[in-house]
């Protein structure tokens, strides 16, 4: 028990995601019934900046941060969503009405974020919205986390490789073809990945001995 | 044509559901005299339509699962559609799966921490920004900014806490400590936390302790030998009947923010105590969870009228932007989240166990559950000094 409840520390800050929930700009995608309304209304109690539109648009307008999309009915309406689920423009919270292995195969291959069920209930809104929202965040930073790696191991493989270069064809050891690359960077304002890459280009053309 | 059953004099019945007995039954008994009062006045008056409000009473002695039983019993044997009741967060999540279900309507008087719409739903107590954001730029201006945390185990001191620290940290202040006691706390559970408070010795103590162990904790404070001119205890829900509960030793000198106390200066706050008193007894207090009783059985009343019916539906729509002069100063419903338009206020328990109202809101504030982030500025053109 005390553990539940001193699960937040004394004066502990409340989340940014949390706090910053009235500044999210949320795009509903839903058409004009009950649902979409008692949906909408309760993002705008809730305090988001919301907008609502159907049919499904054909572009995503720009700045959403989060979109609700009603599932059935977008692929009921047969038209093409543009929804790039390997790089998602925004966090996605899906709403269903079945849950058969048709609708929950959308669902992953949708990669959302948060599924909520009709008829919409406001129960529930709030967490799974901040949930979305806040995953949909951590899954962008990691995403660029890797990408940032993948660009540095290529990095360091591109240095490797000009570095074997000189050394087969100059007579040099490690550290002197690195200092060399350096030096070279260094003189002609560039870095050294662009020189590894000037490096391993002319050997090409040249065809040096490549290891 | 009305609904329910029988002719044209039938009683309109609905359900009222506080407490008798338990750990809140303090105050619940207070809203129940609210609820009472308001209906014989409205069938002393010709009742809605010349049918009376008739009263179906069950006594939940402040257990959450008595609670949904009698919401469940109200709802289904009893074939009621309206009921009136709750004081407790835990109580009102109790009977809401009931209420919601029968597509019936619940008014709940009481302050609670936000954070819900129901449609089945009219929220008739303060909702933090007409309370906590008021207490806490008072208690920061006039005592200082080291406060200390204490309330009873459960939801509502929990987010209660969540914003005051939010409001504290905001303007660089800090909180010491943050410390729960059970529900059914027994005196010696606040040793403790008296040492803790004699230990970090802070300028504000915000107190989320609710019920009878409200008493408990400002007697303790008091046999500390603590001074409530250099270290208050500040509350939302600290009022006239824990006052009366704990006795004017241990509760002078101490804060809370409320829409309404009993020493409001109005002629229909005058006219409602008296009243009240008259009724219940002359040794009997009225209090903010009293009054947002009363008016809310005013409200639905107004509603009735206009509808002739009681299914939610119909009700829900007439009680949307309904207003009533309400003691406290006109209240509204507001459209948008059914929560109600308030009139923060600032007491002080003076020598004689009354509230000295030190600060008054000079408009009433919309209410907005769902703020996660308060902020000082939101409400200080709102409230202003009281002349005295």
């Amino acid at each position: 028990m005390a553990g539940l409840v001193r699960g937040r520390s004394p004066g502990a800050e409340t989340s940014e995601a949390l706090r910053n929930i009235r500044s999210l700009r949320v795009l509903v995608i839903h058409p004009h019934d009950e649902d979409g309304e008692e949906l909408l209304r309760h993002l705008k109690r809730i305090g988001c900046q919301t907008q609502a539109t159907w049919p499904p648009p054909k572009q995503l307008p720009p700045n959403v941060d989060v979109v609700f999309l009603s599932l059935r009915q977008v692929i009921e309406a047969q038209q093409s969503f543009p929804w790039k689920a390997d790089n998602p423009p925004a966090a996605l919270v899906v709403i269903v009405d079945y849950e058969n292995p048709v609708m929950v195969d959308a669902v992953l291959k949708l990669t959302a974020q948060a599924v909520i069920g009709l008829p919409i209930r406001p129960f529930g809104l709030l967490t799974n919205l901040v949930s979305a929202h806040a995953l949909f965040t951590r899954e962008r930073k990691l995403q660029r986390r890797i990408e940032k790696l993948e660009e540095k191991v290529k990095s360091i493989k591109r240095l490797n490789q000009a570095k074997e270069i000189l050394m087969k064809n100059h007579g040099l050891d490690e550290d002197e073809a690195y200092r060399m690359i350096r030096s070279q960077a260094m003189n002609k304002r560039m870095t050294t990945e662009a020189i590894a890459i000037a490096i391993i280009n002319a050997s090409e053309i040249l065809g040096l001995k490549q290891d | 044509m009305a609904s329910g059953r029988g002719g044209s004099s039938e009683p309109w019945r609905v359900g009222v559901l506080f407490s008798q007995s338990g750990f809140s039954a303090v105050i619940e008994r207070t809203q129940f005299n609210g609820t009472i009062l308001a209906i014989e006045e409205i069938n002393a008056a010709g009742g809605i339509g010349g049918r009376p409000i008739e009263p179906v009473v069950y006594d939940p002695g402040s257990d959450f699962i008595s609670f949904r039983r009698y919401a469940e019993h109200l709802l289904g044997e009893e074939q009621v559609n309206v009921v009136f009741g709750c004081y407790t967060s835990g109580s009102r999540k109790a009977v809401l799966p009931a209420i919601e279900r029968k597509n019936a309507l619940l008014f709940y008087p009481t302050l609670y921490e936000g954070f819900e719409y129901s449609p089945n739903v009219i929220y008739t107590g303060a909702a933090p920004n007409q309370n906590s954001v008021q207490l806490a730029q008072y208690m920061m201006e006039n005592h200082g900014k080291r406060f200390f945390l204490v309330g009873s185990n459960y939801v509502y001191p929990y987010e209660s806490n969540r914003i005051m620290s939010d409001l504290v940290t905001e303007q660089g202040g800090k909180v010491v400590a943050e410390r729960y006691v059970r529900l059914n706390s027994e005196p010696a559970d606040f040793d403790r936390i008296i040492a803790e408070i004699a230990e970090t010795r802070p300028e504000v103590i915000f107190s989320t302790v609710v019920g009878q162990s409200t008493a408990q904790f400002y007697k303790a404070y008091r046999a500390a030998g603590f001074e409530p001119e250099t270290m208050p205890i500040a509350s939302l829900t600290t009022c006239e009947a824990e006052v009366a509960d704990m006795g004017v030793a241990a509760a002078r000198g101490h804060v809370t923010a409320a829409p309404y106390f009993e020493t409001v200066d109005s002629d229909a706050n005058r006219a409602f105590v008296a009243r009240y008193r008259e009724r219940f007894g002359a040794g009997e207090h009225t209090n903010m969870c009293c009054e947002a009783a009363y008016f809310q059985v005013y409200l639905f009343a107004r509603a009735l009228a206009a509808t002739n019916a009681l299914d939610a539906q119909s009700l829900r729509e007439a009680l949307l932007g309904i207003e009533f002069q309400a003691p406290q100063g006109p209240v509204r419903i507001d459209p948008d989240n059914h929560h109600t338009y308030l009139w923060p206020r600032i007491g002080r328990i003076d020598g004689n166990g009354a509230f000295e109202i030190v600060r008054e809101a000079s408009a009433w504030v919309k209410p907005d559950p769902y703020l996660v982030t308060h902020t000082l500025d939101d409400w200080s053109s709102a409230v202003g000094q009281v002349a005295i």
